[in-house]
């Protein structure tokens, strides 16, 4: 976390905090055009904070100071129109116009295979593809052995982690690496090489150190050294410039975490200085999360045409505001779906409504759609994983269908 | 065999050994740990004259309420003159006076960190600063959020350490009860929706604390409760708050008196913002009694048999390896349960088992412990150790800020040669509550002095184990660091490492006469036969350190 005055300034909010975000970031390469980007975002993003259900009768009563202007109201945070029902959170205003041109979907009122409370366990059994603690490798990781030819052949298919530990949606055993930016200078080859003589018979750390030779490498060649990279936009920005490439990097992943808002959940903008206006946290994450979003899609190019990004968190939190001017762990979250290749402009939802009685146990949004049926809708359209293949990456989802038509036909 | 033992007990069990502490423990590696569990915790001489958080309570936190109001009343104020002028000026004071509080918080880190790093690197019961660490993490308060930040020194002075070689029931309690936690986790503004304070307010109950107890602290997500059992506990510890200070908005709201009483570790029980009535928690029904409510669901949580085993496991993963013998934590648990919580027992059972003996190096050290392991092995500590003990702030938002690391002679004493020239090279500070900040604003007027060095050489060496994955105080969240090996292997990281340790050796290789013998004296029988006939060909001395340190048997334990 670099910590900037911006996000400093913001913690004079009671009891927001004073420091956001801790990403991570990981990557794969093949020979194909089609690129993927996962960004998970961790802590429980509020769904009906970043998609609110404006639409929905007696909204604003529900959730209290939590609410923000309808779409067009005239209040200085209005929140941005999707459709009748539905509207974006006002700090996503490039996400927004993703929306708008046709790039972008939201998935709402939707969760894992997980329904319980602790992020922790929601977390992991996000990474590992299955709530099946006995499960040692992740989602990413096993997908990875089941691309299609054309996205394994030619050079051997890459692996990353930016951010110096790996999430463990990539951890297994396909090849796997990570790369941040150097802190030290080089370390001479002549010890980098009698280093791996010692490591040789270590079944971590020789794997591990191999991995990272050929990550710096690369790293190199394009010209990333020096940057302070330990945040989310950064850390997008990056992958674009790992992604774009011809025969560069294909797949990747980003932690954006901290998103859990227990209290002071709405710290809208209430210090002016001669340095500018300054947000609560929570409005910090939003507008960092959308500057990710555009440095990406600026970084991509061309390659956006063939570039597909899923965002999601592990679950939704709770519908009513609670004694602490915040939400607690609930159920149905929402996401996001875009890039070039995706068929946008719509909210993929089956609403459950936000009436007492359809709420979850009385406190939460339902969730009505698995998130896995948007995972494996991309990778068999736009990756072209076989179906067979599901039973393996996420196992115990059989049931579950891939949601059709996410990806442009091309 | 002893002195393998001996180097099992030291780098397993320890911090890594420091110049002589293998030959000290090898004349009996087992009762070099157990004296270790039977020594009264006392405080670090590093630690005197450290603020309590009594002291940050009426200092610090009233500051941090009081800042954003006194900010936007200036603004106001100016902005209904009318006259650009003044607007213009209260803007920039703003600024400045935020900016000053940024660099109060990040000071005081820093000599907090610096500090503990320097207990590390210079006690003689590196088993004990284990089990404090390992303690600390698994109750974990982080510097991750305000303004608890401002507490994770004291909290783990003051409710952690105490009862390392105690009960797990007075370390709980102590936790649940102390303002860096309360605050950390939002219980110091839940209040009993049946409360005479919710009925006068309209505010109510914070699940967050009550969930991560049952989750986290003791019966594990594994232990048996539910989603009523949260909401029960969380009820049931309603106005556990904060001394001293209130949050300005409940003070505004009239939840209670603007004056908060005074309280042990800041501690405060309000008895109207208790939920009033029987709460039936686990199965068992607790009557209302007030505090002693709360107290008591909380003493039967801690000698429930899945928190004994829960703790047992997690204590065995941190020492043993990351998939421990069942019939080793059943045997821990029980002795947890037997002793009444007792964590020395627990731990006393550990040592005696035979399995963390058998030289398996089966655990990979978290980048911190690694960091402090090398700097051990060199004998050295950082300039801040022989820094004055810190003042509490006088803080006046108009002048600069320049207090804490005054007085200061000390030249920096890791940072030197090579090493000095790429840390200062190295981009601006990385740390979690932001360093930088410091460096623009209150370092700015020091730069060039010793006690500036000595601060940037406490900064560098953060951001070198922040480098490696782990941000020292900055556990993600309230879970702590993960603690297995797949957790700290990723390829960076293991690079970070390798570079740390060509850089230390390159700085301090004249420490160092004979790197065959720098071997011995801290992996002893560990070192393997690779690495001894590598250290041996080694092309220069620093090299032949170099290996040593970034070696697999380092590296592991």
């Amino acid at each position: 976390m670099i910590i900037t005055r911006r996000t400093a300034l913001g913690a004079l909010g009671a009891s927001s905090l004073l420091t956001t975000v801790a990403p991570g970031f990981a990557l794969a390469s093949a020979e194909t055009d089609r690129r993927f980007l996962f960004i998970f975002l961790r802590g429980g993003m509020d769904s009906l904070t970043a998609v609110p259900a404006y639409g929905e009768p007696g909204f604003k009563a529900l959730r209290g100071s939590l609410a923000d202007g309808d779409p067009g109201e005239g209040t200085s945070y209005d929140t941005l129109k999707l459709d009748g029902l539905f509207a974006m959170n006002p700090d996503l205003a490039f996400m927004h116009s993703l929306y708008t041109n046709g790039d972008l979907a939201i998935l709402h009122a939707s969760c894992h295979g997980y329904r319980d409370r602790s992020h922790f366990d929601a977390q992991d059994a996000f990474d590992r593809g299955t709530v099946d603690k006995a499960m040692k490798s992740g989602w990413l990781n096993r997908m990875i052995a089941h691309l299609p030819g054309g996205m394994k052949t030619g050079r051997e298919t890459l692996v990353m982690g930016l951010g110096p530990t790996l999430p463990l949606s990539l951890r297994g055993s396909e090849a796997v690496s990570s790369w941040s930016p150097p802190t030290a200078p080089k370390v001479s080859g002549d010890t980098m090489e009698r280093l791996a003589r010692l490591y040789a018979k270590d079944e971590v750390l020789h794997p591990a150190l191999e991995k990272g030779l050929s990550a710096q490498s690369m790293g190199e060649e394009m010209g990333m050294g020096s940057e302070e990279a330990n945040n989310f936009v950064l850390f997008a920005e990056a992958a674009a410039r790992f992604l774009q490439p011809a025969g560069g990097a294909r797949i990747a992943t980003i932690d954006y975490g901290n998103w859990d808002s227990h209290a002071d959940q709405n710290g809208r903008a209430n210090v002016v200085t001669s340095a500018g206006t300054f947000h609560g946290r929570f409005a910090e994450m939003y507008l960092a999360l959308d500057r990710g979003v555009k440095a990406f899609r600026d970084g991509m190019g061309d390659a956006w045409k063939d570039t597909v990004v899923i965002a999601l968190t592990e679950f939704g939190r709770t519908v009513r505001i609670n004694g602490t001017r915040g939400t607690d762990h609930g159920t149905g979250g929402a996401g996001f779906v875009f890039g070039g290749a995706v068929k946008g402009g719509r909210v993929i939802a089956d609403w459950p409504g936000l009436k007492e009685s359809q709420l979850n146990d009385g406190r939460e949004l339902k969730a009505t759609i698995d998130n896995r049926a948007l995972l494996k809708a991309v990778m068999r359209e736009h990756l072209g994983v076989p179906e067979r293949a599901f039973a393996d990456i996420l196992p115990g989802s059989d049931g579950i269908a891939p949601l059709e038509g996410i990806v442009r036909s091309t | 065999m002893a002195r393998r033992e001996a180097a099992i007990a030291v780098n397993r069990f320890g911090l890594g050994a420091a110049p002589g502490e293998l030959d000290l423990a090898a004349a009996n590696p087992k009762r070099w740990l157990l004296e270790q569990l039977d020594s009264r915790s006392t405080t670090p001489r590093q630690f005197s004259g450290f603020p309590s958080s009594v002291d940050h309570m009426k200092n610090y936190y009233a500051r941090y309420m009081t800042i954003g109001p006194e900010v936007r009343r200036r603004q106001a104020e100016a902005k209904r003159s009318g006259d650009q002028a003044a607007i213009d000026k209260s803007a920039a004071d703003g600024e400045r006076l935020l900016r000053g509080y940024v660099a109060w918080v990040n000071e005081m880190l820093g000599l907090e960190w610096a500090a503990r790093t320097n207990v590390a690197l210079t006690t003689q019961t590196p088993f004990h600063e284990r089990l404090v660490r390992f303690w600390s993490n698994h109750l974990v308060v982080p510097a991750i959020k305000q303004p608890s930040t401002i507490s994770v020194g004291t909290y783990e002075r003051e409710a952690i350490r105490p009862h390392v070689n105690g009960k797990f029931a007075d370390m709980l309690m102590a936790s649940a009860k102390h303002a860096g936690m309360l605050i950390f986790l939002d219980n110091n503004i839940s209040i009993g929706p049946n409360s005479p304070a919710a009925k006068r307010t309209g505010r109510g109950l914070n699940e967050n604390l009550g969930r991560e107890i049952l989750e986290l602290h003791t019966l594990g997500v594994e232990g048996g409760y539910d989603q009523d059992d949260v909401i029960a506990l969380a009820l049931g510890i309603t106005g556990w708050s904060t001394a001293h200070y209130l949050p300005s908005n409940l003070i505004r709201d009239k939840v209670s008196p603007s004056e908060a009483p005074n309280g042990p570790y800041a501690f405060a029980y309000y008895d109207d913002w208790h939920e009033p009535g029987p709460i039936k928690l686990m199965g068992k029904t607790y009557q209302p009694k007030g505090l002693a409510q709360g107290e008591e669901m909380l003493n039967d949580l801690v000698r429930h048999p899945n928190t004994a085993r829960y703790l047992a496991t997690k204590l065995a993963r941190h020492l043993v390896s990351d998939t421990p013998p069942q019939s080793l934590v059943e045997r821990m648990a029980a002795a947890y349960l037997a002793k009444d919580t007792d964590l020395a027992e627990m731990t006393r059972v550990l040592v005696e088992a035979p399995e963390p003996w058998d030289g398996a190096l089966a655990k990979l050290k978290q980048p911190e412990d690694y960091t402090v392991s090398t700097l051990r092995a060199l004998g050295l500590t950082l300039a801040s150790d022989r820094v004055p003990a810190p003042k509490l702030y006088e803080f006046d938002a108009y002048r600069p800020v320049r207090t804490m690391w005054g007085g200061s002679r000390a030249e920096p004493s890791v940072l030197v040669g090579p090493l000095a020239e790429s840390a200062m090279s190295a981009p601006e500070p990385d740390m979690d509550a932001g360093m930088d900040a410091t460096m623009e604003g209150g370092m700015q007027a020091r730069a060039g002095t010793p006690q500036a060095q000595a601060y940037r050489e406490v900064v560098a060496i953060y951001q070198s184990v922040a480098a490696m994955g782990q941000r020292p105080m900055g556990a993600p969240g309230p879970q702590g660091w993960y603690d297995r090996i797949s957790d700290w292997s990723g390829a960076d990281s293991i690079l970070k490492r390798i570079e740390w340790s060509v850089a230390l050796s390159a700085a301090h290789a004249d420490k160092v006469p004979d790197a065959r013998d720098f071997l011995d004296t801290t992996l002893g029988d560990l070192a393997g036969d690779d690495l001894r006939t590598e250290v041996s060909r080694a092309a220069t001395r620093e090299q032949g350190l170099s290996l040593v340190l970034a070696s697999t048997e380092f590296q592991r334990r």
